[in-house]
């Protein structure tokens, strides 16, 4: 399977993958243990992806996935994707539909994504642009509720200890946990497309301004002692918001929410896809029915409060793993091999 | 959309509440639900009352006595009793804050008294119950009597250890208990309901301390033996610690003369008297909340998130004791920006 990607295309798939499922969840693992620093720890675990990134865009010919490797990324992507559909279940049945089966809402989040997964890859690769109509109202509802900003919640910032940094650090940079993503698609796009410099700084800019303008807005309007309680605070957020037009601000995000899902989703089975169809396979669109299957069955048994609890306190390690470590031993790896993509795919 | 035929929540099967009232504590609650009714073809306001050991057991004692289920999502305003508020407000809104078809953009307010007469009252109204109040207390907050406090708003105080929440407090005072009103605003500490309030004519002063945006003050007063009457357009602070004990508070206003029955006010010199009148009239004024507030122990205006900021050192669980403490200087300088049509 082979792809030809702009660099407009790619930014958007990335973008989709880094925010999907993470943008209504993270701020509250961040700031609860961040406390009133968590802001500028968050910056702080930005610049340091950033560099990251800077590193993958010079050393992405150099990831190469050997059978093992490409065995760990698949149970890791199979659990990631079974999570992320089971908390977005979790999620609508939480706050807009509590007494819809939870079969309905696997088949409302996976048969759309089965369809795209079995179309063209373009059907995915170009789904993602509908995010952009979503920042504008994301951002408009959000700043409705600027008369209540306390500007005082965002200090002192002395107040956080080095095991506060520690975890929020750890939090934060879990925001940007399909790292590995980048090193995957990256070699799928067009070679006259410019990536490393300003275009990858403004890329990893948004995205930061993303995730720290929804940080700042919860943490302006929310008290400190209020994190342990809400664990989706833009939600609660454009919940307590009043506007004229509609009484539930909240549920026209989670209803944008449930298709970004949707989005992310398609263009995460494209990175499987991709990965796993770099060789030709017999019974491809079979294969594929069947990943869906095993994504619906694991996630029909971990949508429950007390299994997503679990594992979201310990979800700073796939970017540890997965999007860091991995990464780093495999560049390192094929880099004193001499191996580049290049070869391989000779 | 997306809710398919099992959350379908149709209003013809839902009995929409606008008002709630919430009296006693825990064991011994009484909550009250105000909805409107075709009566004989005409809309009628009927309250349901109904006792349960703590709130969501009192709605759910409710819902056996109406033919609908009971929905909460258009709720404006919930009405609390002192007895209540005075154990500890958080505990009784928690239902409020958990389930997500309750409105949590519904006003708080305190009354005085039994809880069901302010319930009956709202049936001698032509407007729903609920969005009385509701109106009622926003014409307030635009005069600076009483802050915004909804159910969300005030969760953020009652949470915070660095301020303390305020509440309309409102009263029957007309024999025919048909139209309450407004009391001042209702004191708390360490989220509980201390029993005193603050008059309104004291209460907008808080609303001058806490420099909410967009709020205009209306004062009247006597100046040599004729009324002067104007409003506080817009206000700038500074707040600083001049010594541990010791907290500055520096507060720019922008008045508006609306009545002043005396001529010359073209004389610059006659301008400035009467902005030094009202500088020791406000001054005098916001000394004396000052001064309920600290005996309270009510840190109303947020002075621990400042000085949490300020001297992280100075805070700590002994907040209040420190605020009812603290040496507070109020400085007030008034610019007369208008004069209305005439001099």
């Amino acid at each position: 399977m082979n792809i030809q990607l702009t660099r407009i295309q790619f930014f958007i798939i990335i973008f989709t993958l880094f925010t999907g499922f993470v943008y209504i969840s993270i701020q509250t693992p961040i700031i609860s243990h961040g406390k009133r620093s968590a802001w500028l720890i968050f910056i702080a675990s930005s610049i340091f992806i950033y560099l990251l990134l800077v590193f993958y865009e010079k050393t992405y010919k150099y990831f190469i996935l050997g059978k093992v490797t490409t065995m760990i990324y698949h149970l890791y992507w199979l659990f990631h994707l079974s999570f992320a559909v089971a908390y977005s279940m979790y999620i609508v049945s939480t706050w807009i539909s509590p007494y819809t089966p939870k079969i309905a809402l696997l088949f409302l989040f996976l048969l759309p994504s089965l369809y795209a997964s079995l179309s063209r890859a373009e059907t995915a690769v170009n789904v993602g642009i509908v995010f952009g109509i979503f920042i504008f109202f994301f951002i408009f509802f959000v700043l409705n509720a600027y008369e209540d900003f306390e500007f005082r919640n965002l200090l002192p910032i002395g107040e956080s200890g080095w095991k506060d940094w520690m975890w929020g650090s750890l939090y934060s940079l879990n925001a940007y946990r399909n790292a590995e993503c980048y090193l995957i698609l990256r070699k799928f796009v067009m070679k006259d497309e410019k990536i490393s410099g300003m275009p990858l700084f403004i890329f990893i800019f948004s995205l930061f301004a993303m995730f720290l303008f929804s940080i700042l807005s919860v943490m302006l309007y929310f008290s400190m002692e209020e994190f342990n309680l809400i664990s989706e605070p833009i939600l609660y957020l454009l919940h307590a918001q009043e506007v004229t037009f509609v009484k539930r601000l909240d549920l026209i995000f989670v209803f944008i929410w449930v298709f970004i899902t949707i989005i992310t989703l398609i263009n995460y089975i494209l990175v499987v896809r991709l990965v796993h169809f770099q060789k030709v396979r017999k019974f491809a669109k079979s294969r594929i029915v069947i990943y869906h299957l095993f994504i619906f069955v694991i996630a029909y048994f971990i949508a429950k409060f007390e299994s997503i609890q679990m594992i979201r306190q310990y979800y700073w390690i796939p970017f540890l793993v997965f999007g860091l470590l991995l990464p780093i031993l495999i560049i390192s790896w094929n880099k004193i091999r001499g191996r580049t993509i290049f070869d391989s795919s000779k | 959309m997306l809710a398919g035929c099992w959350d379908e929540r149709l209003y013809k099967d839902h009995t929409v509440v606008s008002l709630v009232g919430i009296e006693g504590t825990y064991g011994e609650m009484k909550s009250y639900f105000a909805y409107p009714e075709l009566q004989s073809g005409n809309s009628e306001i009927t309250i349901i009352e109904a006792n349960g050991i703590d709130v969501r057991d009192t709605r759910l004692n409710a819902d056996l006595k109406v033919e609908q289920a009971m929905d909460l999502s258009m709720m404006s305003t919930i009405l609390i009793s002192e007895t209540t508020a005075k154990d500890g407000l958080n505990k009784y809104l928690n239902v409020f804050y958990r389930d997500p078809t309750n409105s949590i953009t519904a006003f708080l307010v305190l009354v005085e008294g039994n809880v069901k007469d302010y319930m009956e009252a709202s049936k001698s109204w032509t407007t729903e119950a609920g969005e009385y109040f509701a109106r009622f207390i926003r014409s307030k907050e635009e005069v600076s009597i009483v802050p915004n406090r909804t159910i969300q708003t005030a969760a953020a105080i009652l949470y915070s250890d660095g301020m303390d929440l305020v509440l309309p407090y409102m009263v029957l005072k007309d024999k025919d208990k048909k139209r309450p009103e407004l009391g001042g605003v209702g004191l708390f500490s360490k989220g509980k309901y201390t029993g005193r309030v603050l008059k309104p004519e004291q209460s907008r002063f808080l609303g001058l301390l806490l420099q909410e945006r967009g709020r205009k003050i209306k004062y009247s007063t006597l100046y040599n033996e004729r009324p002067l009457s104007f409003t506080i357009l817009d206000v700038n602070r500074k707040w600083k610690f001049e010594s541990p004990n010791t907290m500055k508070m520096d507060y720019e206003l922008e008045v508006e003369l609306e009545e002043f029955s005396d001529v010359g006010l073209r004389d610059v010199n006659k301008i400035s008297e009467l902005e030094n009148f009202i500088n020791k009239k406000i001054t005098d004024e916001v000394n004396e909340v000052i001064e309920i507030l600290q005996d309270e122990k009510c840190d109303a205006l947020g002075l621990g998130n400042f000085l949490r900021v300020k001297n992280p050192q100075m805070f700590d669980d002994n907040w209040h004791e420190t605020f009812a403490n603290l040496e507070i200087q109020v400085d007030i300088k008034s610019e007369i920006l208008k004069t209305g049509l005439i001099h």
